[in-house]
């Protein structure tokens, strides 16, 4: 990508950081009676002690597995919103492991994960095999496997795992007295995981950008019609992107039970499944970016929660700025504005040249090798 | 010349982001009531000019006069008003309304608040069908009146905004001979009544035969304007490409070989229940061009695109070199010989957005050495397309570019690199020139002869007459998903023979047994 497009884009992301942050402000404006100090609470409480601080790195990894997730089939044009539920299973697989299987931490850690991985890869491949041999909406499909995701946790959590003597949930033994992985920062519960976030950053952007199957995908993204006639089995890419996707929101989940709580919690997840789709936005789908759009959006709730516990403004500002955030990172005319600035508008018939895959409408298929369905091809 | 001409730019110039000058200080000037043709090569810039005159683009430089007086068109409804239509050469028709309301769309005649007059609607368009003899049924869904009544309503909706220049963009891209007459007649009718026509072609038989004056468009710059009594075909080719063009291609006769792909009984339904294909049986020989001939919609497209494995048939059997690849997909055909240049390059010859590097290798980049292990060589990747770009002369400053940038024929040329580069078998090509200007129209045409001449069996779909004419060793004809004519001397025919089996005319009865095409 060349450096002027990467240039447009960061330029846009800050421009619409700066805005959100502006209308928020004059939103506590209006709602606090301190305005001044709830908005310093806002954006300095994160930093003020450590376990603030550890609290912010934690929740970035959680939403920097999450966004991830979501640019993996983003940038196939799906609309997979699946994040939530393959998390919790993920978790959930990773919380069975750390309960029963003997041996050491280490042992018992990686096969936890790649427990989670499995469980949240079985699960993303469920829509996108609907999607992709029936042409189910996975929009649909994946909310509502969330759905039976989070239950079927908060089922087996109550009947099966529930330690006798009344709490609701159950602990690790494996990992020492707090039950959490070997915390990396003191007081805090950042441990190993948020190595392995970077680590899978890097993984999903060497994914993309240099295998086959990448290719495959991007193309499958760019155009559907494309990459069929170039003799890619499109189904077959679609399946394994929405499985792949699960499988990093599986480890989300494992890397929140077995780094943040210890236990198989009731709720191991704080909304990171769909705010996985903010960052992915702010990232626009690339991987390597999601660190840094994590990073800063788990800022944002952090800071909102200080500001919750601590002045009269309710933590659903974040909620607040997170939907000035959407709109605005999904508004292509932020971007033709910022062309026109230049010159003219670009490009051949009006389009802009420069514009990059965002999830525009979600791409339907034909099938081929079966009797045409009455199904369309959207672009 | 006292009056001012009713339209005039002068000094035009309009340079996009990336660099790209696309007009540099064009002048032209347009008198009352005259045809006026506007002639180059993709990427020479007259759509440029034509976005600018229609308020799509605006210039860096110069002015714009409309009898006279300057004018700004910021947007296409200012040159709405100012007397300015356009017909674009992709219809802009809603199809599931019927014509007269496509004609007021926008504009409707209402009554009271909001209230669509729908008696005033055909009564609108009845009367301006009859005042300027543009023939068309107003009460007609648009999506089942043929391509030439659809381009008459384009006009009539220009006209029911009042314009006083109508601006034809390919008008004639997508007609039969008979259909282009009709439109001729058209244009002469409404010239006589006072309007002007600018139309913009690829077509210089057509510019000699309607267009009182022509403007050549050469790399941003108006290179000449002349009366066109005054110019040949040739001269005016000349002038667009700066050499001398040979399109009368040649080529040596042709010695056809074994049958390279064969299909018999294909049947194709469409998933609306329509039978677009019907009991097509056809063989391709090595080292022949089989032309097929007909307007669009009768099925070529289905033909196409079930041969290349997009389509699943109905009932049929495909064979190449003997054996059955009826079942297999996109993948399976390509590896079994076959290369697919599609006719809309932009849905499915291109990803638009993906860089040209990532496009030239859709067919490939599963094998060494484009890929090893699974991962891509990106070295590879490169070497390709720095070959594929020189070889067929694509226009781009680099690679990395996205294929969206590049022009139609540059596009054009990109997707004929890809396709040609892995050495068919059968070459399957459907309107290879549509929308791509003289230069890189001869050089796909070059490279289809070319591919004949190194043993594939190449399939011309086309619409263009001319060019099937040209081009094709054998030529069938198919109307209504049937193939209703064959022809093996293609030098003898003339496009007004061809023309009656296009539309249905005329049809060859089927030899007792034999198929039709063989």
């Amino acid at each position: 990508m060349n450096r002027r497009a990467v240039l447009i884009e960061v330029l846009r992301v800050a421009i619409v950081i700066v805005v959100a942050l502006v209308l928020s402000f004059v939103v506590i404006l209006i709602i606090s009676k301190e305005p001044g100090d709830a908005f310093k609470q806002f954006i300095t409480g994160p930093l003020a002690n450590r376990n603030r601080q550890g609290n912010w790195l934690v929740q970035a990894t959680a939403l920097t597995f999450t966004g991830l997730s979501v640019a993996l089939v983003f940038q196939a044009r799906q609309f997979a919103l699946g994040a939530e539920g393959q998390l919790y299973l993920g978790g959930l697989a990773a919380g069975f492991v750390a309960l029963y299987l003997p041996g050491s931490a280490w042992v018992v850690a990686i096969v936890a994960f790649l427990a989670a991985a499995l469980a949240g890869f079985l699960y993303g491949l469920i829509p996108g095999y609907l999607k992709a041999y029936f042409g189910a909406n996975e929009i649909v499909s994946t909310l509502m496997l969330n759905a039976i995701a989070t239950a079927g946790y908060a089922f087996i959590l109550v009947r099966y795992l529930r330690i006798a003597g009344g709490n609701y949930s159950a602990s690790f033994t494996v990992f020492g007295s707090t039950g959490r992985m070997r915390p990396l920062i003191e007081g805090t519960q950042v441990s190993a995981v948020i190595f392995l976030a970077l680590v899978l950053a890097v993984g999903v952007h060497v994914l993309l950008y240099h295998t086959t199957f990448g290719y495959e995908l991007r193309m499958s993204g760019f155009n559907l019609r494309f990459a069929e006639y170039g003799g890619i089995d499109v189904r077959r890419t679609i399946t394994l992107a929405m499985g792949l996707s699960g499988m990093v929101a599986g480890i989300a989940g494992a890397g929140l039970i077995l780094g943040s709580f210890g236990r198989v919690n009731p709720q191991p997840s704080n909304g990171y499944g769909l705010d996985g789709i903010v960052v992915a936005l702010l990232a626009r789908n690339y991987p390597l970016a999601t660190i840094p759009a994590a990073l800063f959006y788990s800022y944002l709730r952090v800071g909102a929660d200080v500001m919750g516990q601590n002045t009269d403004v309710p933590f659903e500002m974040a909620n607040v700025i997170q939907g000035i955030i959407i709109l605005l990172i999904s508004a292509d005319a932020l971007t033709r504005w910022l062309r026109v600035r230049r010159s003219n508008r670009a490009g051949q018939a009006g389009r802009d040249t420069l514009e990059l895959p965002t999830p525009a409408a979600p791409q339907t298929i034909t099938s081929t090798q079966t009797t045409p369905t009455a199904s369309e091809v959207s672009d | 010349m006292d009056i001012p001409p009713i339209l005039e730019l002068r000094g035009i110039t309009k340079r996009y982001p990336n660099g790209t000058l696309a007009n540099d200080n064009i002048s032209l000037s347009v008198r009352k009531g005259e045809i006026h043709a506007l002639v180059g090569e993709n990427g020479a810039g007259k759509t440029t000019l034509m976005k600018i005159l229609y308020g799509l683009e605006q210039p860096d430089s110069g002015q714009i006069l409309l009898g006279g007086t300057p004018a700004t068109i910021a947007h296409p409804e200012a040159a709405i008003r100012l007397g300015i239509g356009m017909v674009h050469q992709h219809f802009m028709l809603v199809p599931s309304l019927t014509v007269a309301e496509n004609v007021v769309l926008g504009r409707e005649p209402t009554r009271g608040v909001g209230v669509i007059e729908e008696a005033a609607e055909t009564r609108i368009t009845r009367e301006l069908s009859e005042q300027y003899g543009l023939h068309v049924d107003p009460a007609a869904r648009v999506d089942v009146v043929p391509v030439g009544e659809r381009q008459r309503v384009e006009i009539l909706k220009t006209l029911y905004r009042g314009a006083e220049i109508l601006i034809l963009d390919e008008p004639t891209a997508v007609l039969t001979p008979q259909e282009t007459d009709d439109l001729f007649r058209a244009i002469r009718a409404l010239v006589a009544s006072g309007k002007t026509v600018i139309f913009i072609t690829h077509k210089l038989r057509e510019v000699k035969a309607i267009s009182d004056n022509v403007t050549v468009i050469r790399r941003g710059r108006v290179i000449r304007t002349m009366p066109t009594a005054d110019v040949t075909e040739e001269e005016i080719a000349r002038l667009m490409v700066g050499r001398d063009v040979l399109e009368h291609t040649s080529k040596d006769a042709f010695t056809p070989g074994i049958a390279m792909l064969e299909t018999q009984g294909l049947n194709y339904v469409t998933p609306e229940g329509k039978r677009a294909l019907r009991d097509i049986a056809l063989t391709l020989h090595a080292g022949e061009i089989l032309g097929v001939a007909g307007v669009e919609g009768n099925g070529q497209t289905e033909l196409v695109e079930v041969l290349a494995g997009l389509l699943p048939p109905a009932a049929g059997m495909i064979c190449i070199v003997g054996h059955d690849v009826t079942a297999l997909g996109t993948r399976g055909r390509r590896e079994a010989g076959i290369a697919h240049i599609p006719e809309d390059r932009l849905a499915l010859g291109l990803a638009a957005d993906a860089s040209i590097m990532e496009n030239l290798i859709v067919d490939r980049y599963y094998r060494v050495p484009f890929s090893r292990f699974g991962f891509l060589r990106r070295r590879a990747e490169e070497a390709n397309a720095r070959t594929a770009i020189a070889d067929y002369d694509v226009r781009t400053p680099s690679a990395q570019v996205p294929a969206r940038a590049l022009s139609g024929g540059n596009m054009q040329k990109l997707v004929v690199a890809r396709e040609l580069s892995s050495h068919p078998k059968i070459l399957l090509a459907a309107q290879p020139t549509r929308g791509v200007d003289v230069g890189a129209s001869e050089l796909v045409h070059r490279q289809l002869i070319a591919a004949r001449d190194a043993g594939a069996a190449v399939l011309l779909v086309s619409a263009d007459l001319g060019e099937v004419l040209t081009l094709s060793d054998r030529l069938v004809v198919m109307y209504n998903g049937e193939i209703v004519a064959h022809f093996t001397d293609v030098p003898a025919l003339t496009e007004e023979e061809l023309g009656y089996y296009m539309l249905g005319v005329k049809r060859q009865p089927a030899s007792s047994g034999q198929p039709p095409a063989n």
